[in-house]
């Protein structure tokens, strides 16, 4: 089988490179993210043999005899095999956007909370190869090494690193392309996402009391920046006396209105107050089914109402005097005094004048797929189109776990759909990213027939280069299987990994 | 040996040997390579004996015929190349379809081109048999007749109504006729005759070989062998009624069994099976399994594994069952059994089923094809085992496309037995409507491996 290759510039214009001889050795494709590595050799003379080193990053495309492309994706690493030398140069260890997160030591000897440094970035590498960001944890250092660290390791990861090696390998002239898909510059930034979780722990000493025939409910303010559904609120609840009335959730516009419910937006499942705590204030969280839409750059109120108020069996509230949820804006907490049904200001006893916070949690959701959007969006940038769909599961725009976008959109791909299939993706020729939902398992779409060959549906035989990834592919020579009824007994195979390794000859 | 010759028919063959050779072929001498493989490679010795333009003609034919059979190979040229022996002057052919084809030459040969002879060294790989280039058609029998040629009236069940047979018998007369040593491969030519808009989608075709039983009786079971149900009188049930039955259950329920005599097991000699279940009407549940077991004295001797029964589908088809179950030594009558159908709903609640026939379709060989579009009336489905190709004509001598997702191995017909051959058809909404009716025609390709 023979082959072209084209190799373009890393600005993706059109490289005239001169005519040289390629073989390629292997072909890999997953089902989440299409064309994934590729191995392709260059035989050309040895007076141009360094020529090639300038192509780390360029985009190459592998196509058949047709010229009908059938693997995409950029050059990582190249190999060049001089006679008895072996010269390595790969995108693998570059990095030219880096900052440090970093413990360090508290006067006491204990190691303090965690800071971080702001990044240092390295334009001309950039420009050339696309940010590639790292983020490296270190323990027990201050920030004058934290800095010091960050720049060096900059300076020596910013242009792509080489090695050179003796080679018992074959002494051929010639040079290896190890190419990626376009999915893995996805892992080049890491991803993150305030939004979608609004809590306040503190610290911060206080307490109010709620449905005690003075304070109805207890509201704290919040300001919404993107669009997400409000899934769980949790508050720290103690009971005083021996309350029974049921306690909820609620959300109210900025503007709350008149009693009794203070025109509330939504309220949440009832959970009834006689099981909470005397002794102990205790989280308790309290669910919106289905999850309620909070609206992009917009104040809302959430807070706990109980049904009843009584002088001598109500509820406390754990507040945070400190004011710690955005102490120089005007996100505080306010009570719904029951006398007047008006909202008013709770007082602070130990920082009087400042409004003290409740301690609470909001935990939003969005669709994973329009996560997954979001998500590529916001850090793809060799990506040039997305399309996705709506998943129907529901997961927590916030991220802080120092992820990349590989590994984030890994993670919800592997999440599914509300069909329990997984969500698939492919990057295309252009560079278009699609999700897509995996096909039913239970009608197979691609058949393998006695000698291991790859057939689509209406029986045109699949090159072993363009092999239904993504699908289901059943036996298609086999007397004692029906595909509608034996699915559990012979389940069909999904495609999610194929690897083609052209014969070789001679 | 009357001719030898290489080729296909679409481009003609080039004779190597006997009547119609022209020169430079002088003599061909075929190295047969006996072997209990599959697929054998041979050699083929041709003497060439002309001038050395005749000669260069010649090799650009077999390199040419070499070619073909790469292009062939890649989907790019429609026949294989046979190599192809005529044994007596009757115009009766048998060829091998060949690959991996090259030409060697004795170290001299080039020396003795320009003295007018070459001797060519044909290597090439084949199937370990011969067969005849063209398909013979054989008479069919059964409820519509004896022995119908040029189209059987097939229908879509089988029961005691006038001309209601699903299936087709070929006598083993006439697999042994034709100079017929091996299984060989089917060719089946099924016409849809039903009119009007219904569809018909999906097919299951099944073919049942025996020394000694050519009958139907065996394969089919009614309202009257269901052991279970209430039967109810419906003109529209295959053999006039159909039973039906409810329940509640957390576990599996045995919602019906039929009984299978020591005589008809002794006749169904170990043969595999699917148990195919024909519904009257279909459920609406989306959490109904299904599972057949083999009982003989209240003892389970074989249980299935489960399958689903999809909603809105008139059928389901259970995994595959040996009858009799295990290996016996046949010396006596096998014991009879009783062959339960088990239901299982995983919700729990109230199950009512309606089923008025089970078919036991033979499955060693079958095949499915799951429809890519309906089949229209007058349009034809045929299944070449030999070619291992099947497409749909619009009509009967055009239009050909590929209409259908083949499941299952070749159809082949065996030498000395009877065979018959099962069919049914789903439509486009997966009920098995009894009324469909086609016309079916069989042709087989008799096999050799000795010439």
């Amino acid at each position: 089988m023979t082959f072209n290759i084209r190799i373009d510039s890393r600005t993706f214009d059109i490289l005239p490179l001169k005519p040289f001889k390629t073989e390629v050795k292997r072909l890999d494709w997953t089902a989440f993210g299409g064309p994934d590595q590729a191995l392709v050799s260059a035989f050309v003379p040895a007076e141009r043999l360094l020529d090639f080193a300038s192509l780390l990053r360029c985009p190459l495309t592998v196509s058949d005899h047709t010229a009908v492309p059938a693997w995409w994706g950029y050059i990582n690493t190249i190999i060049i095999h001089y006679h008895q030398v072996k010269f390595t140069i790969t995108l693998d260890e570059l990095f030219n956007k880096v900052k440090v997160l970093y413990t360090f030591l508290a006067p006491d000897s204990f190691t303090s909370e965690l800071n971080e440094t702001a990044f240092s970035q390295d334009p001309f590498s950039q420009k050339e190869y696309g940010v590639k960001e790292r983020v490296l944890l270190r323990q027990g250092i201050d920030e004058g090494f934290a800095l010091a660290l960050r720049d060096i390791f900059l300076q020596r990861s910013a242009d792509p690193r080489s090695t050179l090696a003796p080679s018992l390998d074959s002494p051929d002239l010639r040079i290896d392309f190890h190419c990626k898909g376009w999915i893995h510059t996805l892992g080049w930034r890491f991803y993150q996402d305030l939004e979608g979780f609004y809590a306040n722990h503190g610290p911060g000493p206080g307490q109010v009391p709620s449905g005690d025939g003075i304070n109805h409910g207890i509201a704290q303010r919040i300001f919404v920046k993107k669009q997400v559904n409000l899934k769980y609120l949790s508050f720290m609840v103690r009971k005083f006396g021996s309350p029974a009335s049921d306690t909820q959730a609620m959300v109210w516009p900025d503007a709350p209105g008149p009693a009794p419910n203070f025109n509330a937006l939504v309220s949440s499942q009832v959970i009834n107050g006689s099981s909470f705590s005397l002794s102990a204030y205790n989280w308790v969280q309290y669910t919106f089914s289905p999850p309620f839409p909070l609206s992009a750059n917009t104040f809302y109120w959430v807070g706990f109402v109980p049904n009843i108020s009584d002088a001598n069996n109500y509820y406390y509230l754990r507040i945070d005097e400190n004011s710690s949820f955005h102490p120089v804006s005007d996100l505080f907490a306010m009570r719904f005094d029951l006398p007047s049904y008006t909202f008013q200001h709770i007082p602070n006893l130990t920082q009087p004048g400042l409004n003290p916070d409740l301690y609470f949690r909001a935990l939003c959701s969005i669709d994973s797929g329009l996560l997954l959007k979001n998500i590529v969006t916001a850090t793809g940038d060799f990506i040039t189109n997305i399309n996705t769909f709506s998943s129907g599961v529901p997961a927590l725009p916030y991220r802080v776990g120092g992820l990349s976008t590989l590994e984030e959109i890994n993670t919800l791909m592997h999440l599914g759909t509300a069909n329990q299939r997984l969500i698939l993706a492919n990057v295309d020729l252009d560079r278009r990213l699609t999700f897509y939902e995996q096909p039913p398992e239970d009608q197979p779409t691609a058949w393998m027939d006695q000698h291991g060959r790859f057939y689509d549906q209406h029986r045109v035989l699949l090159p072993s280069w363009r092999p239904p990834i993504g699908q289901y592919a059943a036996l298609a020579g086999a007397d004692h299987f029906v595909p509608r009824f034996d699915h559990r007994r012979i389940p069909a195979y999904f495609v999610d990994r194929f690897t083609y390794r052209p014969p070789t000859y001679g | 040996m009357y001719q030898i010759a290489l080729g296909d028919d679409l481009r003609g063959f080039l004779v190597l040997d006997g009547v119609l050779a022209e020169p430079p072929a002088f003599k061909a001498t075929p190295f047969f390579n006996f072997s209990p493989d599959p697929i054998i490679q041979e050699t083929i010795e041709i003497q060439l004996k002309g001038t050395s333009a005749q000669i260069h003609q010649f090799i650009t034919r077999l390199h040419q015929i070499a070619q073909l059979t790469l292009d062939y190979q890649m989907g790019s040229y429609q026949s294989p190349q046979y190599l192809r022996f005529q044994p007596t002057d009757d115009p009766v052919y048998f060829a091998s379809p060949l690959s991996q084809v090259y030409l060697e030459t004795n170290p001299a040969g080039f020396l003795h081109q320009q003295t007018g002879s070459k001797v060519i060294i044909l290597h090439y790989t084949r199937p370990n048999y011969f067969e005849d280039t063209q398909a013979i058609e054989l008479p069919l029998s059964g409820r519509a007749g004896a022995d119908i040629l040029t189209g059987y009236p097939w229908i879509n069940h089988t029961d005691s109504g006038f001309f209601h047979g699903s299936t087709a018998l070929i006598k083993s007369t006439y697999l042994t006729t034709h100079s017929n040593h091996l299984p060989a491969p089917l060719r089946v030519s099924f016409a849809r005759s039903t009119t009007g808009a219904p569809t018909f989608k999906d097919f299951f075709f099944g073919l049942y070989h025996s020394f000694t039983y050519a009958s139907d009786g065996h394969f089919f079971y009614y309202h009257n062998n269901f052991l279970g149900g209430t039967a109810v009188a419906d003109f529209g049930a295959i053999e006039g009624y159909y039973k039906t039955r409810s329940y509640a259950s957390n576990d599996w329920f045995g919602l019906f069994y039929f009984i299978l005599p020591s005589a008809t097991l002794a006749d169904l000699q170990g043969h595999s099976f699917r148990y195919f279940l024909h519904l009257f009407a279909p459920h609406a549940y989306t959490d109904l399994y299904m599972k057949v077991a083999l009982e003989s004295g209240g003892v389970k001797l074989f249980e299935s594994a489960p399958v689903h029964s999809p909603p809105g589908v008139g059928y389901v088809i259970l995994p595959p069952i040996e009858l009799p179950p295990n290996r016996l030594l046949w010396e006596v009558n096998p014991l009879d059994l009783n062959v339960f159908l088990y239901t299982y709903r995983e919700s729990g609640t109230s199950v009512t089923l309606s089923y008025d026939c089970v078919t036991l379709f033979p499955l060693a060989p079958a095949a499915s094809f799951y429809g890519l579009h309906n089949m229209p009336v007058n349009a034809v489905l045929i299944d070449d085992s030999s070619r291992q190709r099947h497409n749909m004509r619009l009509n009967a001598d055009n239009y050909e496309t590929i209409a259908h997702s083949r499941v299952g191995g070749p159809l082949m017909v065996h030498p000395g037995q009877s065979s018959r051959f099962f069919a049914y058809v789903a439509d486009a909404t997966d009920q098995i409507p009894i009324d469909f009716a086609a016309t079916l025609r069989l042709f087989f390709y008799p096999r050799r491996q000795l010439l």
